[in-house]
C-alpha cells in the first residue's frame, strides 16, 4: 500500500516543483496579464501597483490561490471588485499555490518601485475587411497560423443562426465589452488564461494579426447585438430525433423478411390453410 | 485534486490499458472457448432485432468516429471549417448514439421481463449494460449541451491521448472540462478495464469473414424421408 503513497506524493511534488520553477516574470506574462497592469492603468481587473496598500498580503495570497472561496464567502472587498470587472470572476490560475502567490507579490512590488516606464496603448482601428476574417477565423473558415482549433467548436455568438455554434464555452457576444474592449481582450487573447483554454493555446497562441481581426469581429458582434436563443439546442435535438426515427424504418424494411420463429409463422399458416377449406 | 486527478487521469489509464491487454491475452490462452458474448437469441426473438440491430450499428459507428477523430483530427477540423458539414458530422453522431441509446433501452427491456433472457445475464452483463449506458447518456449530453465535440476533442482529447502515448499525460487538459465530460473520460477508461473480465471480449474476434465468403448451404448429409419410414 505504500508504493502508490509514495509515488502519488513523487508526482505532486515534482509537479509543484516544475510550476515552482518558473519565474514569477514568467508566469505573470502568462496568467495574469491578461487582466492586470502593474501601473498601466484598470484592464479587466483592477491595476495592481500599490495592490498591497489595499489588502493584506494574507488577503491576496488567500484571493490569488482560491478566488472562488473568498468570493463564496462574503467577503465584501472581493464583491466591490468582481462588480467592477464587469462581474468577469478572478480566475485560479494553473499551478498556483502560497508561495508563488507570494512571489508574485514580491515581482509586482519590484516592478511598481522599480520606476519602469508604462508603454502608452493606442487602440488599433478596425476596417470592415477585418471584420469579415475576424468571422471567417470565427468560424473556421481561415485557418489560424498557429493551428489553434476555430472559435467556433467551443463558443457561439448570437447572430449565428441555424445549429448556433459551440456550448463548451461561454457566449462570445458581448465579450468585446466584457472584457475591457480593445485592451483588455488584446491582452487576453494573447495568453487565454482559463484553465480550459490555457493548455490549449499555450503552444498555439493566436497572431497580433489574428488578434485585431477577431476583436473586429466580435466588437461588431456587440453592437449589433440579437437575443440569445435555445432554437438552436432544440433543433439540434429535433433533427437528431427524426433521423433516429428514419433509420428504424429502415432497418425494418431492410430486414422486413427476417427469421423471426419456427412455430407461430407454422400454426398462422396452418389457421389460414384451416379457413380457407371452410370459406 | 491535483492528485486525485492525476490518479484518475494520469495513471488509471495506464493500468486499465495494462489489464485490458495482459487478460484479453491470458483468458484467450487460457479459457478460449469463453471468449463469446453468448447469443440469447434462441431464447427470445422478437425485442431482439429491435435491440441488438440498432445498438451494435449505432455504437460501433459511434466509435469508429471517436477513432477517426484520434487518428486524423485535422482532416475533422478541415471538415468542420464549413459550418453545415460541421452540422451534418454532429447530426449524424447524435442520431448515432441516439440510435445506440434506443437499442440499449430495450436490451435492458429485454433482458429484465424475459425471463428466459434474464436468467443467463450475469452479474458483469449488467454492470457492463450500465456502464456503456452512462458512456451514451453522457455522450449525447456533451452533443447537447457542449457541443460541438467534433471540433474540440482535436484540441482538448486528442493532445491528452498522445501526451498518454508519450508516457508524459497531461491531465490539464482535462481536469477542467465540465463534470459530464469527465464521467464520459472516465467511463472509457473503466470500460477497457472490465473488458477482459466480461462478455465484452467477443470484439476482439469478432468472425469478420461472415461478411464477405461466399454462402453456405447447409443440408442433411442423408435422405431424412427415408430415415421416418
Amino acid at each position: 500500500m505504500r508504493i502508490p503513497y509514495f509515488i502519488s506524493g513523487l508526482i505532486f511534488l515534482t509537479s509543484a516543483v516544475g510550476y515552482a520553477q518558473n519565474s514569477p516574470e514568467q508566469y505573470f506574462q502568462t496568467n495574469c496579464q491578461a487582466c492586470h497592469t502593474i501601473g498601466g492603468g484598470k484592464l479587466i481587473g483592477p491595476d495592481l501597483k500599490d495592490v498591497e496598500t489595499r489588502q493584506t498580503r494574507e488577503w491576496l495570497i488567500n484571493w490569488i490561490t482560491d478566488p472562488a472561496s473568498v468570493l463564496a464567502s462574503g467577503d465584501p472587498y472581493a464583491a466591490k471588485i468582481l462588480i467592477e470587472a464587469n462581474n468577469v470572476p478572478m480566475v485560479p490560475s494553473p499551478g498556483i499555490n502560497a508561495e508563488l502567490a507570494a512571489r508574485l507579490l514580491d515581482y509586482i512590488l519590484e516592478i511598481a518601485t522599480s520606476g519602469t516606464p508604462v508603454v502608452a496603448y493606442i487602440p488599433p482601428t478596425f476596417t470592415p475587411e477585418d471584420i469579415v476574417i475576424g468571422k471567417a477565423i470565427f468560424l473556421g473558415k481561415q485557418k489560424l497560423t498557429n493551428t489553434g482549433p476555430p472559435c467556433v467548436s467551443c463558443h457561439q455568438v448570437n447572430s449565428l443562426s441555424g445549429l448556433g455554434g459551440g456550448k463548451l464555452g461561454v457566449n462570445l457576444t458581448d465579450v468585446y465589452f466584457r472584457l475591457g474592449e480593445a485592451r483588455g481582450l488584446t491582452n487576453w487573447l494573447k495568453a487565454p488564461p482559463t484553465v480550459t483554454m490555457s493548455p490549449v493555446f499555450a503552444d498555439h497562441p493566436l497572431t497580433d494579426e489574428e488578434i485585431v481581426e477577431l476583436m473586429a469581429f466580435f466588437k461588431n458582434e456587440g453592437e449589433t447585438t440579437n437575443a440569445p436563443t435555445l432554437a438552436s439546442v432544440a433543433n439540434f435535438i429535433l433533427y437528431g430525433i427524426l433521423g433516429t426515427i428514419l433509420l428504424f424504418v429502415l432497418i425494418g424494411s431492410i430486414w422486413s423478411g427476417r427469421f423471426t420463429a419456427v412455430r407461430k409463422p407454422m400454426i398462422a399458416a396452418s389457421k389460414h390453410t384451416k379457413s380457407t377449406i371452410q370459406g | 485534486m491535483k492528485t486525485f486527478n492525476f490518479v484518475l487521469y494520469g495513471i488509471f489509464p495506464y493500468i486499465a490499458i495494462f489489464i485490458f491487454i495482459f487478460f484479453s491475452i491470458y483468458r484467450y490462452t487460457r479459457r478460449g472457448y469463453s471468449y463469446s458474448s453468448l447469443s440469447s437469441q434462441f431464447l427470445e426473438n422478437r425485442i431482439h432485432f429491435w435491440a441488438l440491430v440498432p445498438f451494435h450499428f449505432g455504437i460501433i459507428f459511434i466509435f469508429l468516429g471517436h477513432l477517426v477523430a484520434f487518428l486524423l483530427p485535422t482532416y475533422i477540423l478541415s471538415w468542420n471549417s464549413d459550418l453545415t458539414r460541421l452540422y451534418i458530422l454532429e447530426i449524424s453522431a447524435f442520431m448515432g448514439g441516439l440510435f445506440t441509446l434506443m437499442g440499449m433501452l430495450a436490451i435492458f427491456i429485454r433482458r429484465w421481463t424475459n425471463p428466459r433472457a434474464k436468467i443467463v445475464t450475469s452479474r458483469m452483463d449488467w454492470i457492463v449494460l450500465t456502464l456503456i449506458m452512462i458512456q451514451v447518456l453522457s455522450g449525447l449530453g456533451t452533443a447537447v449541451f457542449n457541443s460541438w465535440g467534433s471540433s474540440w476533442f482535436t484540441a482538448v482529447a486528442n493532445p491528452y491521448l498522445m501526451s498518454l502515448l508519450r508516457m508524459d499525460p497531461q491531465v490539464g487538459f482535462i481536469a477542467p472540462l465540465p463534470w459530464m465530460i469527465q464521467l464520459h473520460i472516465m467511463g472509457a477508461w473503466l470500460t477497457l478495464f472490465l473488458f477482459p473480465f466480461s462478455r465484452l471480449v467477443h470484439i476482439l474476434v469478432v468472425p469478420n469473414p461472415y461478411l464477405w465468403r461466399k454462402p453456405q448451404m447447409v443440408r442433411w448429409n442423408w435422405n431424412p424421408k427415408k430415415r421416418f419410414i
